[in-house]
């Protein structure tokens, strides 16, 4: 059985774009899709595929509404996403001794 | 894309908290600009009736132009979350507290016997968004 804290990595938060998205949503109460876009520089269409495997995992609550006559597309971060979140940094501080 | 390393995660999730920061830091630029424009404002309204017409305009343009500015951040970072309720709470009393006196003495100057404590409504006003452009900005 292997014990390395590697292991214990959350794979759906361990993959690179995923990882942001989870880290601006940790630091943030609520970040709009445009900005997570900005700030990530990816696609629309990157970024909607990915929210949705956090959508599906718990993690992200996806909420839409409209500022005027604009959609706007706000995600914020479940408390099982905090949870799980906290858990890869504490697991990521582990492993680099940070 | 590949897998990060677990130093590039942590490298990743510092980047992506600076941008929060950044976005944190531009809503406390803009309680800033209200923190100084509100007792500025609120000075003309009670001491200079001659001006309150073009001042409510510009006060107008200005938090219209501020509201889009706000509107466009894209983020709401955790201080903000903090401090919001005491802040826009203080905000709402200390604002109108001139207000108050403006509707009292209506167009007419404010007598002599008010100046000290006009001025000291007039500055009050202004102290819940300094307060909260010292907590966005700050470093840390």
């Amino acid at each position: 059985m292997s014990t390395h804290p590697r292991h214990d990595l959350d794979e759906i938060i361990h993959a690179p774009v995923r990882l942001s998205i989870m880290a601006a949503l940790a630091a943030a109460d609520r970040v709009d899709f445009r900005f997570l876009k900005e700030t990530l520089e990816v696609s629309d269409s990157l970024l909607s595929k990915h929210v949705l495997i956090l959508e599906k995992a718990g993690y992200v609550k996806v909420s839409k509404g409209f500022v005027g006559k604009r959609p706007r597309t706000s995600l914020s971060l479940t408390d099982e996403g905090k949870a799980a979140f906290a858990t890869y940094t504490a697991v990521l501080r582990r492993i680099t001794g940070a | 894309m590949n897998t990060p390393s677990p130093a590039q995660a942590l490298q990743e999730i510092q980047r992506v908290e600076g941008h929060i920061r950044a976005a944190e830091r531009r809503f406390g630029a803009i309680c800033l600009a209200t923190g100084i424009g509100a007792p500025l404002y609120w000075a003309a309204m009670l001491f200079a009736p001659t001006l309150r017409t073009p001042v409510t305009l510009a006060w107008m343009l200005f938090t219209l132009v501020l509201c889009g500015l706000m509107m466009r951040i894209g983020a709401k970072g955790r201080r903000l979350t903090q401090i919001m309720y005491w802040v826009a709470g203080g905000d709402l009393v200390l604002f109108l507290a001139p207000a108050a006196l403006s509707f009292v003495y209506g167009p007419a100057p404010l007598p002599s016997s008010w100046t000290v404590p006009g001025a000291a409504l007039c500055v009050a006003s202004g102290l819940p968004m300094l307060y909260a452009a010292w907590r966005l900005m700050k470093t840390r």
